[in-house]
């Protein structure tokens, strides 16, 4: 887990940065406060062609249909220096309103492709939901296969690229999670608090792997608080 | 003194030149005499003196003859009469079949230059040194057909008679694979059909190869050229070739026949099981494509504490820049923090 604005490594749960500061109301200071209402596919650069942008819907609402759950947008801009593509995808993540996507599927189930198209970049920003299933190398890995179709001038087609390579990484992930979802689990629970697991040691010895974790994360925290 | 020869010199040459001007003169033509009326219309600006310069010389100039129709020949219907390319000229016919070929090389259609004739010539004729069978190509054009009414290998039996074994090919420029061999009598009962077929198809094979047709010529002699060799072997060793025996055939044929009725029969047996089983497999392959593109996945969902004040998101993902296509994508991975870069 990752500052947007320094890329600095936070612990779960941090208020803001404890490097730069950086929260979301500094974000809002930038781009504003109010939520705005964005689509699935908003080309505010005009990137693509009509042709090309029903290509991308229908790719994503393809996407859609796989993964129930969740849901992925596009946004393409211009950034200038005024901004950045990590904090932006961050502010839109948190403030936008995608009108086109059903209620059950909220912002934290998103994943949001922003592209800069002055600056020639792109990155990727996904809500919670996802956190314990994608990490920075994932995301570089389908930015990666959409790289060499950008830089043909194709977006469409990295577009599709991209969404191919997330869908794989994605099913595969779901496997993974419904045959281990402990190993999933263990990436987003909070750090246990001193007082619980005291209360667990006394509560009984140690039996199984699980409990053996907690006793090691025990004993780090005791070394910590001394 | 001889300062005084070069004044004496000069001034002979001043005094000459006006009467060499006026012989000059002479020579070309007369310069325009102004009339009385002519000078009282430049004086009223009736005309310009020029106009009446360019008048008096355009009357001067001689209209140009028009032009003599040339007497074209009409084109009759005897003067598109083109011969069609599948038919070979009677005097090229007899210069093909009228005699004993003198040249390895019959060419007298010009149907290739003088350097190529010269270079294919002389490769017949180093074969023929080496070899104890002559090699002759008769060279036509591609869609050239031979009159029926040419008993080809009676002539060539006639020709040949009592001299060297010859090869005699056929060759079509552009076309190897019509390409026809002939032999003469003693060498053909040498020969079998089997052996001549494969001579013959080895030859077109390796000429189809090439692009060009003269290469072409050339693939085909080389190996024609090799397999006469083993022609030479067989009419050196007497051997007459056998016959391919009908009762071959027929075996095979009849072995062919079982083997069929007994695959048919086999089948017929074993039929309802197979289309079950292909049916089978086919619906699995057809249902477990549907059902693998129909496939949803989930995710299980934890509560996740929100980071810097974000209510929904806050995964950060990787940045890339599509901004040079030389460098490779892990190059252009930016990691650089963006109060770093921009702000």
């Amino acid at each position: 887990m990752k500052c947007p604005r320094c890329v600095q490594k936070i612990h779960r749960g941090a208020e803001a940065c404890p490097h730069c500061g950086f929260c979301l109301s500094i974000a809002d200071a930038e781009f504003g406060s109010v939520e705005v209402i964005v689509r699935t596919l908003t080309d505010a650069a005009g990137l693509m062609r009509k042709a090309e942008r029903s290509l991308v819907q229908e790719a994503i609402e393809r996407f859609s249909k796989r993964f129930p759950q969740l849901f992925f947008a596009v946004y393409t801009g211009v950034f200038r220096e005024s901004a950045c593509l990590r904090q932006f995808g961050f502010w839109l993540l948190n403030r936008g309103a995608f009108e086109d996507v059903a209620l059950h599927r909220p912002n934290a189930a998103g994943i949001l492709l922003v592209m800069d198209v002055e600056g020639k970049a792109a990155g990727i920003t996904y809500g919670y939901l996802l956190d314990p299933y994608l990490d920075e190398d994932d995301t570089f890995q389908c930015l990666s296969k959409a790289h060499p179709h950008w830089l043909d001038r194709r977006p469409d087609q990295g577009i599709l690229a991209l969404l191919k390579t997330l869908e794989k990484i994605l099913k595969k992930k779901s496997r993974g999670a419904r045959k281990d979802p402990k190993s999933f689990k263990r990436k987003v629970t909070p750090p246990p608090q001193i007082g619980d697991l005291v209360k667990r040691v006394r509560s009984g010895p140690v039996k199984n792997a699980s409990q053996k974790y907690d006793a090691a994360t025990l004993a780090v925290s005791k070394e910590e608080s001394k | 003194m001889s300062g005084l020869r070069k004044f004496l010199c000069f001034t002979l040459t001043l005094l000459a030149l006006p009467l060499i001007a006026a012989e000059e003169a002479e020579k070309h033509d007369p310069l325009p005499q102004w009339s009385e009326e002519d000078a009282a219309r430049v004086m009223r600006g009736e005309c310009l003196i020029s106009d009446a310069l360019f008048r008096l010389q355009e009357e001067e100039a001689e209209p140009p003859p028009p032009p003599d129709v040339l007497d074209m020949p009409e084109l009759g219907p005897e003067s598109l009469n083109v011969v069609p390319p599948t038919e070979i000229l009677d005097e090229d016919l007899a210069k093909y079949f009228g005699q004993k070929p003198k040249s390895y090389l019959v060419d007298p259609q010009k149907l290739m230059s003088r350097q190529e004739f010269r270079d294919r010539l002389s490769f017949l004729k180093y074969h023929s040194s080496d070899s104890n069978v002559d090699f002759y190509v008769y060279v036509f054009d591609e869609q050239q057909i031979i009159p029926a009414n040419i008993q080809v290998d009676s002539l060539f039996a006639q020709y040949f008679e009592g001299g060297r074994p010859a090869v005699i090919v056929f060759y079509y420029m552009g076309a190897p694979d019509r390409s026809e061999l002939h032999l003469t009598p003693e060498l053909m009962r040498s020969v079998g059909e089997g052996e001549r077929m494969r001579a013959l198809q080895s030859s077109i094979n390796q000429a189809v190869v090439k692009s060009q047709a003269v290469d072409q010529l050339d693939g085909f002699c080389v190996q024609m050229s090799i397999r006469i060799y083993w022609m030479e072997k067989a009419f050196a060793s007497g051997v007459i070739a056998p016959f391919i025996k009908p009762e071959k055939a027929d075996i095979n044929e009849q072995e062919q026949a079982a083997r069929v009725a007994a695959a048919t029969s086999w089948f017929k047996e074993w039929q309802l099981p197979i289309y079950l089983m292909l049916g089978v497999i086919i619906v699995g392959i057809i249902t477990g494509s549907i059902r693998r593109a129909r496939q949803k996945f989930y995710f299980t969902e934890y509560e996740i504490a929100p980071r810097m004040s974000g209510s929904h998101a806050a995964g950060v993902g990787a940045v890339i820049s599509y901004a040079s296509a030389k460098i490779p994508p892990t190059m252009q991975r930016e990691q650089v923090p963006d109060y770093l870069r921009r702000m």
